[in-house]
């Protein structure tokens, strides 16, 4: 059955038909949603969030863009309020996000490490710059499709993109073995 | 050299003009430095590239899902939860109503001021004159 029919029977309360489509678009969402916020236990909240709203929204979706596109922009949405969130617990509460290991036990202990370390440089960045690089380099989507999702200029999105690689660039060069 | 190496990021992601490739080209060509800086930027891109993770815990399709049936139940189409959607109406609707009785208030011939709106007495100095004598 394709994509349309199912966004069809789920506009019509076909919770099996929503099912389908959440499984076709988790591995997007759980991307996005981990690049943005790390690999904690609030990523799954933010994702099954990103889905419920997805279900109500989804009479409004008039098929201009790509679903995938348009689920990447209510879990990018909803992954700056919970960072806003964290800033807020941060400053009133001095409490600190450790990334924890869920899901990642396929990986080897260099690639698990190079992860954290990736994900320990992201949260270094502001949400802005941690948006373009989760959105061009780990969901890889083109330029175009990034601006589209942030509703921002391209132009915008390649200089945030210059910035914050610039910024990881000098966060990851000692700690991951990436030499000069 | 700084902006070469700008150049160098923005061609990663961006179409760059043929005199700015053949200006890159070159300069690689030539450049220690600025090739140790293009493997450095691929190196890292590379890395990022590979650290998305494809899926949340098992069974995660179900947990939403199970959260669904427990909203289920809707407010003239609005999730319960949603409080600023749920008294958007009630505001819209105490909003016409104002709008609707000042409507009214004119039409009678009723002379509307800012004092009678906040129920303020309107005195004026000859008033206060008077009360004082």
């Amino acid at each position: 059955m394709e994509q349309n029919e199912y966004i069809k029977r789920a506009c019509e309360g076909d919770h099996a038909a929503f099912k389908k489509l959440v499984n076709m678009l988790e591995p997007v969402v759980a991307s996005t949603v981990t690049g943005m916020l790390g690999q904690c236990p609030e990523a799954e909240d933010v994702g099954q969030e990103t889905f419920i709203r997805l279900y109500y929204s989804l009479g409004k979706f008039k098929g201009k863009s790509k679903l995938k596109t348009y689920v990447t922009r209510i879990a990018i949405n909803l992954s700056i309020n919970e960072l806003k969130r964290r800033k807020r617990k941060n400053i009133l509460f001095g409490t600190h996000h450790e990334i924890q290991d869920i899901g990642v036990e396929d990986y080897t202990i260099e690639q698990k490490e190079k992860k954290a370390a990736v994900q320990w440089a992201l949260k270094k960045l502001n949400a802005k710059h941690r948006s373009v690089i989760v959105l061009r380099l780990i969901d890889g989507y083109s330029v175009k499709e990034t601006a589209d999702i942030l509703n921002v200029p391209q132009g915008t999105v390649l200089s945030r993109l210059a910035r914050a690689q610039e910024k990881l660039k000098d966060i990851l060069t000692p700690i991951i073995g990436i030499r000069k | 050299m700084k902006k070469l190496k700008e150049l160098l990021i923005r061609s990663f992601d961006a179409i760059i003009t043929s005199n700015e490739k053949k200006e890159l080209e070159t300069t690689l060509k030539n450049s220690d430095e600025l090739r140790q800086e293009k493997d450095l930027l691929e190196q890292i891109r590379d890395t990022i590239s590979k650290t998305g993770i494809d899926s949340f815990r098992f069974g995660f399709a179900d947990r939403v899902i199970y959260r669904l049936n427990n909203n289920d139940v809707l407010w003239f189409g609005i999730q319960p939860f949603d409080l600023v959607a749920v008294f958007k109406p009630v505001g819209i609707a105490a909003g016409m109503a104002v709008v609707g009785l000042l409507i009214f208030q004119f039409s009678v011939g009723n002379i509307l001021s800012i004092e009678s709106l906040l129920g303020i007495p309107e005195y004026t100095v000859e008033n206060f004159t008077y009360a004082v004598q």
